[in-house]
């Protein structure tokens, strides 16, 4: 060993490094460089997974839902399914509207996707049938979720002054720098109400769509041309706009017996705010007094820093108080994401700080103060060019980052440690006592560089195949392996140029004296049981039974349910919010109503800051919210509540216990108004429809929802089943006026009259805009029939048309109204018509996993009409027909089924990768084998600790145990190595093995502890939590397992092998 | 050097500080307790109807037209003048007329002064009869006692026929003429008539309706000059759609609202036209208003015509809070006023139709103090 030899590709490289002067300069540039992208790095809270998502809207006007579900809806699906990279297409049929949400594959470029579509869609406009509109167009990303959302909300100011105080505000704010869409929600909006009299029309023989006529014709102003006259030209323009409710009130509506009747003489004008078709309240924990509010919520553009423009937000918002926000209006911030990122992501580079504090202490331990100054400079240069990594890559300081760095700290300083024990040993050498330092630390790095660069590749072989996972969750999570293989490449790196460069400088050569290989007693007692062991086959096969009854056991801890599946844990978040559904045809009131009280019922919860309750309308949306298109509820019986809890560290309790108490409190209240709740929690990774979600597929909708219904039922029943709901309207009572053609013909009245009419009465007609001109909101010009005679259907048919002849006649002569149901809407997902039951776990079942398999018996049991029993379809595919009645299980439990399948063939690969390159090393397939077999031992470690812990076994864990698997790996090829090393040398086989499990065993355990250490402070993470445990547990135990196991397999291999 | 080590970390500590700021502003819940009385919130009947817009017209309206054709000089009244019976109310130019007058008292005043000269006429003529009776007689008892001549008798005799002839030519010429007397006086008389055609006036009480009469213009007889409507009698005309025919019958009461007069009368149905227009498919239904000063013709009104009642929740008025379009009530829950947004439909004085947002047997506060607050507490009054 100590002969000089030709170095190695490490040795050669550290020689080069070692004396270099641009050495510390490249310490400092990597310093700077991570410095930089800390800096420059958006902040965000959770990472943002692009997926493509375009809703398109068509009208068609009085179709009912069967017509637009065959003229609209299932042409325009079946050319989006055209387009490449769509993977669901959900639509929706309804009377009137058809709507479509197309869905790309997760990570299809955004400009891309929406150039394809509407290229589609803009192709086939010839074939839109008569009577439908055009579609609409709206493409969603997550840069549409707001990421501020200011309350604006007095005692003093009603909905209407704090509309305009908001809109004011509006305009400040839009001009703060990358500011995105800013929206006003709730608060009323100036209108210019014309209430027409319906029997004062009749009485000066007007009819109500004249009024209309004449108002929209007399606001009018055009550029007439110009003109030249003494050399001059003159412009002309002719008209007059509507200014003032005063104006409104003079115009001419028609004339009645030679004299002009005046709007005023037919209506009552009044300028104030319009209908409130919305309601937002909010509600301070302290007050319980529920003041009118309107909310502003702000997004930003696209790649920009939440911190920084939630700031520069709040600084204009700050300096608008006093000025156009009164001193008496409070402005609270009930979101702030800007808020939420700078906080999670300086929590977790505080907690990478004391990821690098805790494991250099272990080395300052271990092995002395100054080898930890050599960890602690190389950890921090790794970090650093890891994290310019992530901002060259476009991703973003965010949990998943920032948890991939503070993971990977402790597997890369095993590098370090490596390289520094190395050259730490070999100075002790008598042999190299005489040498110059340099030369010996080169050559320990040669000694020891190939076996690291071996270990390296074995954990980035581990980690890299997880960047391959799909769906929702792959790019939720890619951030880990990128991050953590460039990590463990920036190690090696690091550990052969700048950790001896260090070492030679820092760590002091006369410090260790000779110290002899002294053996501790559990050694000792380690030797003497291996000798046992070994030399009697009974004892080493009732060894090796033992270990495999071991892991049997463990894994049987699933079955037993000890340890829960589930695919992501519960988060820890500040907010959720209570989604209200009234029955169908419920009036706004009586929904404010509801939503009223079970604010009043959420306030009795201690943990509540403050809510909001919007009814009639949304919510600012989340990322949540966006996928679940609850931006889109909008209508009389619809009503959001967004309570904003106290901040994490001021309560006990965690958010979905909070919501699950919440829930137990509401349910009684929604009992009493008949309201359908449900509380949706901001999901710790990709957002579904529902945790739960049952697609029946079938041919005839009333027999899907008979099926959906005892589903439903089922489901209700469940305990632990909570939330349960159904997309499927309420009847709703509807009066079809049917026209009498023949009468109407003859009074010269046309159809289209009626409904003009009929329409403008009940629903209102905007005769154009009030051309106030320093108005920040549209005025419009409403014309209506005043609430108290269009709240009758007697009386609301009072209403006159005119006929050709002049005269008018009433629309009662013309109609006869018949009550119908309004028609419910279908609803299809990629073509195929689906019903939908959701629901959520709570309580009894915290993972769908569970309620899955519970349910799923009983449902097997129910049968199709014709007799056969519905299948149930658990993939990820959709059934192949829908002539057969069948149950798609979707939700959390399809990401959970993609998540761990795609992990699983991860898995495989990485086994694959893992025994090539074990091979390419021993230059023998058997031995890779024994090596790899130390892999499944983590799971005797990491399954009891997650039941221990009362933890979920989640899509983390699972990243755990196969970044687990690469340390293992790492772990036995030094033993095997050792092994081979110590036979080379002309060792007998047993006691090689013996010795192998001695001597390396004190690197091992200080490269677990370092796992361990740097590991740690996950565990704090609701989230992460799994893959703090799978790593430290799978690593303990299968440090604790692998020193015997691997050497006694090795053993029985290797002795048939010779004997044979 | 060390220092440089630690950046990336110190940079995030700092980082970590700043930022976190929260409105602090959760108002304590207010403090004493507010005195108010409640109402309940109960179903009440309210009344169905059905209204038909219609024209408040008089019963009795006279257009005034000249009998005489002639300039018109002067118009006394305007439209909406109240005029009483016998009231000048347009003159026409009466100089034609004056000299017929004139012309007739001429005629009158020769008759007349003929009248003297006749009476001595006849007084002459009576001379003379007496005279020549009185010679007769004489003659006679001469001619008796045969004292004078057969001849001399026959010419007293002649004489005395003569005279008497005389005399009652004389007689009959004074008759003649006080007939003439009496013509010319009739003259006067009918020219005086024919000038007072040019003064025209009110036939009855009433009020200038209309007026298409200007000095200057030529009024001909049967040309309108003016309507004037009698005072008192008012019927609302009202056009009804052809479908509620069933529920108006004549003599039914109705009531009439008068938009103008903020009133509602109570009337009666006087006359159902039988006859329905087709062009409107409505036929008119005449009904007659009480007498009041402010009615006016061409009135704008609305005749509310029952149709039963409906149920519908209810609540005093005074319990509606209105801001803007904005609706709302306070409630009474657990003691405190709560704020409950409500629709109100129909209005009466002291009461107000809920369309939705409450439910009967809630408490509502009313009338609500001002400055009354959502969580209020309240002070019950009886």
């Amino acid at each position: 060993m100590s002969a000089p030899r030709r170095l190695g590709p490490a040795g050669r490289f550290a020689q080069a490094w070692i004396s270099s002067k641009l050495t510390p300069l490249l310490i400092a540039a990597a310093l700077l460089i991570g410095a930089f992208a800390v800096w420059r790095l958006p902040r965000e809270e959770e990472p943002q997974i692009i997926v493509p998502m375009i809703d398109v809207f068509v009208e068609m006007p009085g179709a009912s839902a069967r017509e637009v579900e065959e003229r609209v809806t299932k042409p325009m699906e079946k050319l989006l399914w055209e387009i490449p990279g769509v993977e669901y297409i959900y639509s929706t049929s309804s009377p009137g509207s058809s709507m479509a949400i197309v869905r790309f594959y997760v990570g299809q470029d955004e400009e891309k996707s929406i150039v394809r579509l509407n290229q589609k869609l803009m192709a086939n406009f010839d074939l839109i049938p008569p009577g439908a509109s055009q579609p609409l167009v709206k493409p969603r990303s997550i840069d549409d979720v707001p990421i501020l959302a200011l309350t604006l909300s007095s005692g003093r100011y009603g909905d209407f002054e704090l509309r305009r105080i908001a809109a004011q505000a509006d305009d400040a704010i839009k001009q703060v720098p990358d500011v995105s869409a800013v929206t006003l929600i709730g608060g009323q909006k100036r209108e210019i109400r014309i209430a027409l009299d319906a029997a004062k029309l009749a009485g000066y023989g007007l009819s109500p769509l004249q009024v209309g006529g004449a108002l929209s014709l007399s606001n009018r102003r055009l550029p007439s041309g110009q003109f030249a006259a003494g050399n001059r030209e003159y412009v002309l323009e002719t008209g007059e706009f509507l200014r003032t409710a005063e104006d409104v009130r003079d115009v001419v509506a028609g004339v009645a017996n030679g004299k002009p009747v005046f709007v005023r003489d037919v209506a009552e004008v009044t300028d104030g705010g319009e209908e409130p078709s919305e309601y937002v309240r909010m509600a301070l924990a302290g007050s319980r007094q529920f003041l009118p509010a309107v909310t502003i919520s702000i997004a930003k553009r696209k790649g920009t820093n939440a911190v920084i423009v939630a700031d520069n937000v709040l600084k204009r918002m700050d300096a608008l108080k006093g000025g156009v926000i009164p001193s008496d209006v409070n402005v609270a911030v009930t979101r702030n994401y800007g808020d939420t990122a700078a906080e999670k992501s300086n929590e977790l580079l505080f907690h990478m700080l004391i990821a690098v504090a805790s494991v250099s202490l272990l080395i300052a331990i271990t092995l002395g103060f100054r080898e930890s100054l050599i960890v602690f400079i190389a950890i921090p240069v790794t970090l650093a060019l890891t994290l310019a990594v992530f901002y060259l890559y476009g991703y973003t300081l965010n949990r998943i980052t920032l948890f991939a760095l503070i993971f990977s700290i402790g597997i890369l300083v095993d590098d370090a440690i490596v390289i520094v024990e190395n050259i730490v040993r070999h100075w002790r050498m008598p042999a190299n006592r005489a040498r110059h330092p340099f030369e010996v630390a080169i050559e320990a790095v040669d000694e020891v560089g190939n076996p690291t660069i071996l270990a390296t590749l074995t954990v980035v072989a581990a980690i890299l195949p997880m960047a391959f996972v799909g769906g929702l969750m792959g790019p939720y999570m890619r951030p880990i392996p990128v991050g953590a293989s460039a990590a463990m490449v920036f190690s090696l790196l690091v550990a052969f140029m700048v950790t001896p460069w260090a070492a030679v400088r820092i760590l002091k050569r006369a410090q260790g004296e000779e110290r002899g290989e002294r053996e501790d007693v559990f050694t000792r007692f380690y030797r003497r049981a291996m000798g046992a062991i070994l030399h009697k086959p009974a004892l080493r096969g009732g060894f090796l039974g033992g270990v495999v009854l071991l892991l049997l056991g463990s894994v049987s801890l699933f079955y037993f349910e000890f340890v829960k599946v589930k695919m992501l844990p519960f988060d820890n978040k500040s907010e959720f919010q209570v989604i209200v559904d009234m029955p169908n045809g419920t009036t706004l009131e009586e929904t404010a109503r509801a939503a009223d009280a079970l604010a009043r019922a959420t306030l009795g919860q201690p943990e509540v800051v403050n809510l909001q309750t919007y009814a009639g309308t949304a919510s600012p949306f989340n990322f949540n919210g966006l996928v679940r298109h609850y931006y889109l509820r909008r209508g009389p019986n619809v009503a959001d509540i967004q309570v904003n809890l106290l901040p994490k560290g001021e309560r006990k309790l965690q958010s979905h216990e909070i919501a699950k108490q919440v829930r137990q409190r509401l349910l009684p209240v929604a009992g009493r108004y008949g309201a359908r709740i449900k509380v949706a929690e901001v999901p710790p990774g990709p957002p579904v429809l529902e945790t739960l979600v049952a697609e029946v597929y079938g041919p005839s909708l009333g027999e899907r929802l008979g099926i959906a219904r005892r589903i439903r039922d089922l489901w209700k029943r469940t305990p632990g089943v909570v939330d349960v709901d159904w997309y499927v309207e309420d009847d709703q009572p509807e009066y079809r006026l049917i026209v009498d053609k023949e009468k109407a013909a003859l009074n010269g009245v046309s159809e289209d009259d009626i409904a003009r009419t009929m329409q403008m009465a009940s629903g209102g007609y905007q005769a154009g805009l009030l051309h106030a001109e320093s108005e920040k909101e549209d005025v419009a010009l409403m014309v209506r029939l005043d609430r108290a005679s269009r709240s009758d259907l007697e009386r609301i048919q009072d209403l006159k048309v005119a006929g050709s002849n002049g005269r008018l006649t009433a629309i009662r002569e013309l109609v006869r109204s018949e009550p119908v149901v309004v028609d419910q809407s279908i609803y299809h997902k990629n073509l195929m018509p689906v019903t939908y039951v959701t629901g959520d776990v709570a309580g009894a079942m915290e993972s769908p996993v569970y309620a899955l398999l519970k349910l799923a018996p009983d449902m097997a049991r129910m049968r199709a009409p014709e007799g056969y029993a519905i299948e149930q379809n658990m993939s990820t595919a959709q059934p192949s027909g829908a002539e057969r009645y069948s149950v798609r299980w979707d939700g959390e439990w399809h990401i959970t089924v993609e998540v761990f399948r795609d992990l699983g063939i991860a898995f495989a690969a990485v086994l694959i990768l893992i025994y090539a390159l074990v091979v390419g090393w021993f230059q023998s397939f058997v031995t890779p084998l024994v090596i790899m077999a130390a892999i499944p031992f983590s799971l005797v470690g990491i399954l009891p600790a997650h039941g221990l812990m009362g933890a979920f076994f989640t899509a983390t864990s699972m990243i755990g145990f196969i970044a687990g698997a690469g340390i293992v790996v790492r772990n036995s090829i030094i033993l095997v190595d050792f092994v081979e090393l110590r036979l080379a040398e002309g060792m007998a086989l047993d006691a090689a093995v013996i010795d192998a499990g001695a001597v390396r065993f004190r690197p091992m355990m200080l490269t677990a502890a370092a796992v361990v250490a740097g590991a740690a402070i996950i565990l704090f993470d609701p989230i992460f939590q799994g893959l703090a445990i799978a790593l430290m547990a799978g690593e303990v135990a299968s440090l604790a397992l692998s020193r015997m196991t691997v050497p006694i397999v090795y053993y029985a291999v290797n002795l048939r092998r010779k004997s044979q | 050097m060390r220092a440089i080590y630690y950046s990336p970390l110190i940079f995030a500590a700092l980082l970590a500080s700043c930022g976190n700021e929260r409105t602090p502003r959760a108002a304590a819940a207010p403090g004493g307790s507010v005195p108010v009385r409640i109402a309940p919130v109960s179903t009440q009947d309210w009344p169905a109807v059905y209204e038909a817009a219609g024209t408040v017209r008089a019963r009795t309206t006279a257009t005034i037209a000249s009998r005489v054709t002639g300039y018109v000089e002067r118009v006394d009244v305007q439209v909406g003048d109240r005029v009483r019976r016998g009231q000048t109310l347009i003159t026409l130019d009466a100089r034609d007329f004056e000299i017929g007058v004139r012309s007739a008292e001429a005629g009158r005043a020769e008759a007349q002064s003929a009248i003297p000269e006749a009476d001595s006429g006849v007084a002459a003529a009576k001379a003379g009869l007496d005279l020549a009776r009185t010679t007769f007689r004489r003659m006679e008892e001469l001619n008796a006692k045969k004292s004078i001549s057969s001849q001399e008798f026959d010419e007293a005799s002649a004489r005395l026929k003569s005279a008497q002839a005389n005399y009652e030519m004389a007689r009959a010429r004074r008759v003649q003429l006080d007939s003439k007397l009496a013509q010319a006086a009739q003259e006067v008389e009918s020219a005086t008539i024919a000038r007072d055609w040019t003064r025209i006036t009110a036939p009855f009480d009433g009020i200038v309706a209309a007026k298409t009469a200007d000095p200057g213009n030529l009024a001909a007889p049967g040309a309108p000059l003016m309507a004037i409507e009698q005072e008192g009698g008012y019927r609302l005309e009202a056009a009804v759609d052809e479908s509620r025919l069933p529920s108006v019958r004549a003599g039914q009461a109705v009531e009439v609202e008068l938009d103008a007069l903020r009133r509602r009368l109570n009337a009666k149905i006087s006359e159902v036209v039988p006859a329905v227009d087709a062009a409107s498919r409505t036929y008119v239904v005449k009904v007659d208003l009480p007498t009041d000063p402010q009615l006016r013709s061409g009135m704008f009104g609305r005749a509310v015509f029952p149709l039963g009642a409906q149920r519908s929740l209810t609540a005093p008025a005074s319990a509606l809070v209105e801001r803007g379009q904005l609706q709302s009530v306070f409630v009474v829950e657990d003691g405190a006023a709560r704020t409950r947004l409500i629709t109100a439909g129909r209005r009466t004085k002291d009461a107000v139709e809920i369309l939705s947002g409450l439910s009967a047997g809630e408490r509502v506060v009313a009338p609500v103090p001002p400055d009354l607050q959502d969580g209020a507490r309240l002070e019950v009054r009886p």
